[in-house]
């Protein structure tokens, strides 16, 4: 995945508006519909229906930005669809090689570390998740970065509405949903991350499929992809609902296979 | 003698409209597409609102956009603009492409026009950096932090204009970004209890707009703030604690309540009355369905009450009308 670094001071004085650099990595499939990647200081909400592919989303992005950026990438997980030996082989297939034989030496070596810098919560909810984000966004806060340690650039809630869903109901139900969207991010623009997160569909005006969690989150996160599985051909469809610098519904297929997501043109 | 003084008085009227006229009227329009009729000035509020990815936070980046620009060439209001971020979802990066769009369509009106070349380039530069340097940015995550915020940049505004360039606008993009933490805060009562209820944060945000707006005599604010929806607008389908919420809500205003039924959509207004007091207009914006890849947006002004509506789309030099 390819990151653009941006630094904006809050005075807005001149000249720290110019170093933006950004991290070109691999052209994969999210990476052309986005125009970049996914951008550090943006919450990004992948909305599909059931089995439409947004764990095996999450899963690539922490796969590939462990491995290509060298990054430590945190996976909160609300439902238990995390899998160890898929990200696995999600790894093996960006190391390269098909089998153990013809991959080089040290690949395994590789792998390993890509996965020791993916940490991995089980949080299902809403009062551990709050605490947990506020003492992540501490913890990451009074951090002193060092050459060698590794950073964490990339947060992956997944299911962020199965947490919010049950408690949503009334005022106060509404206040934690708002409080939760407001410690993302403020984790994704204070500790430049970027933040992915993913929510369910419910039937809307017209039988369309609307994302959950109502009008209040809609306005949350700053880019939403919209994922459809089309199961007689075995492909995955994103489409872009919503961009704040960029023009929507622009479309890309990939393919899930054994060693991940594929692009398919 | 004193009578004869007091009767002559200090000064006629045309020269009262000589001194100040060409800071407040004969401004040219921030967003010229939207803006035929109705005209902005320093004291004026405008409320822009809209469901989410109705253009609203484009609307006000197009005419903080206007406001940098310097009047020469530009037809800019050459003043700085205050944006208070309270949804985080501002995109510096934009800001820098509109800028750097309405900069080469200047230089190449001007190059067609057959002026020199080389200075375009310098030029241009400098001017993109006079205007990076107006504008000031704050982000905020909760009312408290808005309201200190809100007070600290009286002394910035103060600066500014002894300086020379004053803040023309101020920018808050969604002001109900906080809606629903401050109405789950306990509300303690009582007049001389300030809390941080809603009805107590609105009191004291349009309090902290009302000073910095006294602080910018004579040129004056203009405060923009947008307004994302709370409530789904087709209320078939929303759930039913939300019908019961309906029957305890006291904030809703008759007069809104009849220009959104005009407009012909139930645009709940959830705004406490202090801040539906303190707006001078409304601009209803709204995204249409898509066909291929361009999105259409249509505007419609609430408040005075226009009875067309513009469509448009975006793109980097501004909103371009199509039912024109």
């Amino acid at each position: 995945m390819r990151f653009s670094n941006e630094c904006k001071n809050a005075s807005g004085n001149r000249g720290s508006w110019r170093t933006i650099s950004s991290h070109r990595l691999r052209e994969v499939h999210l990476d052309k519909l986005l125009e970049g990647g996914l951008r550090e200081g943006t919450v990004t909400e992948l909305v599909g229906g059931s089995s439409s592919g947004k764990t095996q989303v999450c899963m690539q992005v922490a796969a590939s930005v462990a491995y290509r950026c060298r990054a430590m990438v945190g996976f909160v997980d609300t439902c238990h669809s995390f899998s160890a030996t898929r990200l696995s082989h999600m790894l093996g297939g960006l190391v390269g090689g098909r089998d153990a034989v013809q991959r080089r030496v040290g690949a395994a070596d590789e792998i390993g570390d890509a996965m020791k810098s993916i940490m991995h919560y089980s949080i299902f909810d809403i009062f551990p998740m709050l605490s947990f984000l506020n003492q992540l966004h501490t913890t990451l806060s009074v951090q002193v970065q060092s050459m060698e340690e590794k950073v964490m650039r990339l947060l992956i809630v997944d299911c962020a509405s199965s947490v919010i869903s049950p408690i949503l109901g009334g005022i106060p139900g509404h206040a934690l949903m708002v409080s939760m969207g407001i410690i993302l991010k403020k984790l994704a623009l204070e500790n430049h991350l970027a933040v992915l997160i993913t929510n369910h569909t419910v039937g809307g005006e017209g039988g369309h499929p609307k994302p959950a969690l109502g009008e209040t989150w809609k306005a949350m996160p700053s880019v939403r992809l919209l994922l459809a599985r089309d199961f007689s051909s075995n492909l995955c469809h994103a489409t872009v609902m919503k961009h704040t610098s960029m023009a929507c519904n622009r479309h890309a297929a990939f393919q899930i296979t054994r060693t991940g997501l594929r692009p398919v043109f | 003698m004193e009578v004869e003084e007091w009767v002559m008085g200090h000064e006629t009227a045309q020269n009262m409209l000589r001194r100040i006229g060409p800071r407040t009227t004969g401004l040219a329009p921030l967003v010229p597409a939207l803006q035929r009729i109705v005209n902005l000035h320093g004291r004026h509020v405008v409320e822009v609102a809209g469901a989410s990815g109705s253009a609203k936070s484009e609307f006000l980046l197009q005419a903080a956009v206007k406001c940098l620009l310097p009047k020469q060439g530009y037809d800019g209001w050459d003043g700085g603009v205050l944006w208070f971020d309270l949804d985080g979802h501002f995109d510096v990066l934009r800001l820098v492409r509109l800028l750097q769009a309405h900069i080469h369509q200047e230089a190449r009106r001007r190059y067609e026009e057959g002026n020199e070349e080389e200075d375009e380039m310098e030029d241009g530069e400098q001017v993109l950096e006079t205007c990076m340097e107006r504008f000031f940015y704050t982000r905020c995550y909760s009312s408290l932090e808005f309201i200190s915020a809100l007070k600290s940049s009286r002394n910035h505004l103060l600066r500014a204009q002894t300086c020379g360039k004053g803040f023309r606008i101020l920018v808050i993009d969604s002001i109900a970004a906080f809606y629903w933490l401050d109405r789950s805060a306990p509300f303690k009562g009582g007049a001389g209890n300030p809390s941080l209820s809603l009805q107590g944060a609105m009191q004291a945000v349009v309090r902290e707009l009302k000073e910095l707006r006294k602080l910018s005599q004579p040129t004056g604010l203009l405060v923009m703030a947008s307004k994302c929806n709370i409530y789904s607008s087709n209320f078939s389908d929303t759930n039913d604690w939300a019908s019961g919420l309906r029957k305890d809500n006291r904030q809703v205003d008759s007069a809104h309540e009849k220009d959104s039924r005009r407009s012909g959509l139930q645009q709940r207004e959830f705004m406490p009355a202090v801040w539906q007091e303190f707006i001078t207009h409304r601009l209803l914006l709204q995204s249409k369905v898509a066909d291929g890849t361009e999105t259409l947006f249509s505007a419609e002004w609430l408040r005075p009450a226009l009875l067309n509506v513009d469509e448009f789309t975006i793109n980097d030099t501004g909103f371009m009308l199509t039912n024109r």
